[in-house]
């Protein structure tokens, strides 16, 4: 059967009703992503038969799904998670992330590792020492970063879901370059349980996939309290995908600050898409907010500390090889934040930029006691091509420089698709909620999706790998 | 990227070489010239944060509410009243 452009719960209803079986699909992806990987680079490992698993009877019935190489994965096969850095090249985890582990009891199954940015430092998946994906809306273009292989393999079809993690913009960021839907969730949401640390107090696993009905129904899965992680919350975990169908009508905030420094083409089709949301019925209010310039530096300062701390662990002692296997960017990394962490600079820089991080949190309250929702652009520019990030070494938060302030207040955001520019390449919104209202960030999205189907962004895609 | 001004704080050859040092990373000569002119931009750009009026601000460290959890005596922590003598546990011998 030719699955071509079937979201996972279409998928999954054709295996219930028993058109297809699990194995059918295993193998209908395992042969596109031999067809394709090659190219696309965007799996850096992938299992030619699926592990073995308990029982695949339940809610993802056996559907192979791509997830970053920064989760720790067991398998029944040799499977690596290498973080895309040399330094892990030999590195078989002894223990599964609770993200995969919770997939797995629901029934995915795990086809293979997809590529980063090593660490996943960058915004371009061009420091992954196994070479960068390439965007599959254009070769010579890098797909974003750091989950730029995941969402590579969506995009492409040669996985019908991937998970991925976002730091700093990480999962939306390439999707937006990408044209999928990617959804980082509210810090503490998803267990951070088994993800190779980047910016501890940053880090959010989150899902990328090609319909909003997708990611609520993967997102309920992922999420909840796990004893494992003393930051995940016990606030109760709703049913996202079922609520979907909410005909709520939002206020949504729009800030000029988010604007600025946008490419035209850019901006058009956002405007366009604020006007299909007031079309619907909700309303758009102006607010002001701290600009996002001064968020890029909290979250610089914070992260590179954070990163410093959480890479120290990597001595070649343990596991893994040495501290000479580290990669351009991870160096750059650990020394800013060794710097900012020392005696001397540590009030200037550090303990500044964690007060600065509760005013971005206020800022956002306040927003949020007059809108529902908030939307920017979530890139101010479409895919760059191969190599542009090498020339500005910083250049990789200025192109998350829209995302980084949802990070640092550790609120949920998501990327949908608005349209292509006139070099053909996708154009994604943000859409960021109240912290743990990823319900009312998937009802708009969704409202959106029933109302244009992304302009056909989605399924353009796809159709270049029929 | 842009000129570096004046006023801000350029980094020596010898502070990416003690960075480098704390950091456990050995740098060829042509690192320590690259990363001492890019740390540099970095610097320069994170200056803004001093925008921010954070005077009597407390300073943030995780995002979340988090409290303390307690357990009753119960399930979740049985174990732990297992073999008690007089108010200690007992544990095999490990000498």
């Amino acid at each position: 059967m030719n699955l071509i452009g079937k979201s996972l719960l279409d998928i999954k209803n054709l295996i219930s009703s028993k058109k297809i079986s699990s194995s059918e699909v295993y193998d209908y992806f395992l042969k596109r992503i031999k067809k394709y990987n090659p190219k696309l680079n965007a799996f850096l490992s992938f299992k030619n038969k699926p592990d073995i698993t308990k029982s695949i009877d339940n809610a993802l019935l056996g559907i192979p799904l791509g997830v970053k190489d920064n989760f720790c994965t067991l398998s029944s096969q040799k499977e690596k998670t290498t973080a895309a850095s040399l330094v892990l090249d030999n590195h078989y985890s002894y223990y599964e992330s609770t993200v995969t582990r919770r997939l797995k009891d629901n029934g995915g199954i795990v086809i293979g590792k997809t590529n980063m940015d090593a660490w996943a430092h960058g915004s371009s998946t061009e420091t992954s020492d196994y070479g960068s994906t390439k965007n599959p809306w254009d070769m010579k273009r890098v797909p974003g970063g750091s989950s730029g292989g995941s969402a590579a393999a969506v995009s492409s079809y040669i996985v019908p879901a991937t998970i991925g993690s976002d730091t700093g913009g990480s999962i939306r960021n390439p999707s937006s370059w990408c044209g999928v839907i990617g959804l980082k969730p509210s810090y503490g949401r998803v267990s951070r349980y088994g993800v190779i640390a980047m910016g501890s107090s940053f880090d959010c696993p989150g899902t990328l996939t090609m319909s909003v009905e997708d990611s609520a129904y993967l997102l309920k899965i992922i999420a909840g309290k796990d004893k494992y992680d003393a930051t995940t919350s016990y606030e109760k975990v709703p049913d996202y995908y079922s609520n979907l169908n909410s005909k709520k009508k939002y206020v949504i905030g729009i800030s000029d600050e988010y604007f600025k420094d946008v490419d035209n083409e850019v901006k058009e089709k956002i405007i366009n898409a604020l006007k299909i949301f007031e079309k619907q019925g909700h309303k758009i209010k102006k607010i002001k907010l701290i600009s996002p310039k001064l968020a890029v530096s909290i979250y610089t300062i914070l992260q590179r500390a954070e990163v410093s701390s959480n890479l120290a662990r990597y001595d070649g002692v343990r596991y893994g090889n040495n501290r000479t296997y580290f990669g351009d960017e991870a160096k750059r990394r650990i020394m800013f934040g060794s710097y900012t962490l020392s005696y001397g600079y540590y009030d200037a820089y550090y303990k500044k930029a964690q007060k600065a991080r509760t005013l971005i949190i206020e800022d956002f309250k306040k927003a949020f006691s007059e809108v529902d929702l908030i939307i920017s652009p979530t890139t101010p520019t479409t895919a760059l091509k191969l190599g542009e990030f090498k020339k500005y070494p910083f250049f990789g938060e200025i192109m998350d420089i829209l995302n980084e302030p949802a990070s640092v207040a550790g609120i949920p955001a998501i990327n949908i698709p608005v349209g292509l520019d006139s070099k053909g390449l996708p154009i994604g919104l943000q859409i960021i909620g109240k912290s743990y209202d990823e319900q009312s960030i998937l009802n708009l999205a969704y409202m959106f999706e029933k109302e244009t189907d992304f302009f056909g962004v989605i399924k353009k895609g796809i159709k270049k790998y029929e | 990227m842009k000129k570096i001004k004046n006023n801000n704080k350029i980094l020596s050859k010898e502070e990416i070489i003690h960075l480098a040092n704390l950091s456990n990373i050995v740098l060829s000569k042509e690192e320590i010239t690259k990363y001492q002119s890019q740390l540099t931009d970095t610097l320069e750009y994170i200056e803004n944060i001093n925008k921010l009026e954070t005077k009597g601000v407390d300073p943030t460290s995780n995002v979340l509410d988090l409290q303390n959890v307690f357990f009753e005596d119960g399930d979740e922590n049985k174990r732990s009243l297992k073999n008690v003598l007089k108010g200690y546990f007992t544990v095999k011998r490990v000498l």
